[in-house]
């Protein structure tokens, strides 16, 4: 009998799993050792993944040219649903053009309202809104939709990074300087809950968003820190505090933190199936701009 | 409709391979971000990242009955296509220095678009899945915990956690299936 499917996922991410007997199956199943190499090059190439690895759309009107070039019907014209909405962890938002002098991420959704950032959970069926009319017709956009898909694994490699070294890794990470800090305030439901969010920019240039936070209260489920503007849409997810209450995350290099001053930390219901946030609000806190 | 599901991209994957014009356009939809993306990493141009996504999807189109799915993922096929024309860019410019005899033209070799593919692929594929094996996964890849760890964590039986990673990086592996032996149309 082949080694159970489970036993193979464990030990390609590396787990000691397993009994003297399923290791010597394995040793001479060929079938069995197949399936684990491919099943470690997927964790291989799932580990390398970086915060880089961001998808960036391209332009709105590149539909119409490969349209145009295979003379479709023209009622296939780009605007049904969106398929590429999928990515539950998607958020889209106008990465300025750096030839241009504006930069900002709200000053780009300021000037064109249908390139709002948004994050997905608040719109129609489909959770995307399809391009307008009016997004093709209009001139030649100054910024290019960036498709952040790895916020969230961003986060997650944060963690990678900080992962037993504990916390306050500001403390251990030379050429580190603080670059802005803020108080978090517990909101009204949870009181006696503090925190604190740091940011930090290192040797490289790349910034960092620290969160220590302390709860009387035992998390029911995951605690997410977000970062959002003043209106909290949209909302951000830069990841989960470890069990200690910290968190030391990744800033995406294109994200205007000037656009993005606020930071929340959300308690998420344990069997969270929704990626956005959940509306529970422990601490909430803004960088001076 | 959103291609999140296998089963809506084997539905589209079908459609595609009967001429359905709008089965091309939602698959434009889901995958241009990543041939772009890839074109773009390579290229560092976004006119000729913008033209590379152009040629992939009118060669798809036009070469969709070499297309043979029980080999290739869509992404992996569509990805082989996309290596072939980020291959013909650089290619040409090569050319084009030399005709210019361009002065220290720095003719560097084209960055490993197999990796960068891969890699956003994966990136993608973790990005759509449902929330909870989401979070199992990433917890598995990126803070190295163990299921059982990762199970106390999100307070889920462990049976329901390598379940989770069991599913997830079969799902992965199909997105990934021979990448690299995918024909160009």
């Amino acid at each position: 009998m082949h080694s159970n499917p489970d036993l193979l996922a464990l030990l390609a991410l590396g787990e000691p799993v397993g009994t003297p007997e399923d290791h010597r199956h394995l040793a001479g199943c060929d079938t069995c050792r197949a399936e684990l190499t491919a099943l470690q090059e997927v964790v291989g190439v799932g580990r390398r993944t970086t915060i880089q690895d961001v998808l960036v759309s391209p332009p709105p009107q590149l539909w119409q040219r490969i349209s145009h070039e295979l003379s479709l019907h023209p009622s296939i014209d780009g605007t049904g649903p969106s398929a590429n909405a999928a990515g539950p962890t998607l958020l889209t938002y106008e990465l300025p053009d750096p030839t241009t002098a504006r930069s900002g991420i709200a000053s780009a959704a300021a000037a064109d309202p249908a390139a709002e950032p948004r994050d997905g959970t608040g719109d129609g069926p489909g959770g995307d809104d399809p391009p307008t009319p009016a997004d093709r017709t209009a001139p030649a956009p100054s910024s290019r939709s960036i498709r952040v898909a790895s916020l969230v694994l961003a986060a997650a490699l944060a963690l990678a990074v900080g992962i037993g070294l504990g916390g306050n890794l500001d403390r251990l990470v030379p050429g580190t300087r603080e670059t802005a800090s803020v108080e978090l305030n517990a909101l009204p439901p949870w009181p006696g809950a503090s925190g604190k969010a740091v940011l930090e920019q290192d040797r490289d240039g790349n910034r960092w968003l620290v969160v220590d936070i302390v709860s009387p209260e035992a998390p029911s489920g995951p605690r997410e820190v977000w970062l959002s503007n003043t209106r909290a849409e949209p909302m951000m997810a830069m990841g989960f505090l470890r069990s200690d209450g910290s968190g030391r995350f990744p800033v995406p290099p294109e994200m205007d933190l000037a656009s993005y001053p606020l930071v929340d930390v959300s308690q998420e219901p344990k069997d969270d199936e929704s990626p956005g946030h959940s509306g529970n609000s422990m601490l909430r806190g803004k960088f001076p701009v | 409709m959103t291609v999140s599901s296998d089963d809506d991209l084997d539905a589209l994957v079908t459609d595609f391979l009967a001429g359905d014009e709008r089965a091309l356009e939602k698959i434009y939809r889901r995958f241009s971000a990543l041939v772009f993306t890839v074109a773009l990493r390579s290229l560092g141009d976004a006119t000729e990242a913008e033209d590379v996504v152009q040629k992939v999807f009118v060669a798809a189109w036009t070469g969709r009955h070499t297309y043979k799915p029980e080999r290739a993922s869509l992404s992996a096929w569509l990805m082989g296509i996309t290596r072939n024309k980020v291959a013909d860019t650089h290619q040409s410019r090569t050319k084009q220095r030399r005709i210019q005899n361009e002065v220290g033209a720095n003719i560097s070799a084209p960055p490993d678009t197999l990796d960068i593919a891969d890699r956003l692929i994966i990136a993608d594929e973790i990005s759509r899945l449902d929330a909870v094996p989401q979070r199992v996964l990433k917890l598995a890849f990126y803070e190295d915990l163990t299921h059982a760890q990762i199970a106390e964590r999100l307070q889920l039986p462990p049976g329901t956690v390598k379940s989770h990673i069991r599913r997830s990086l079969i799902k992965l592996r199909r997105r990934l299936e021979v990448a690299a032996n995918a024909q160009q149309p």
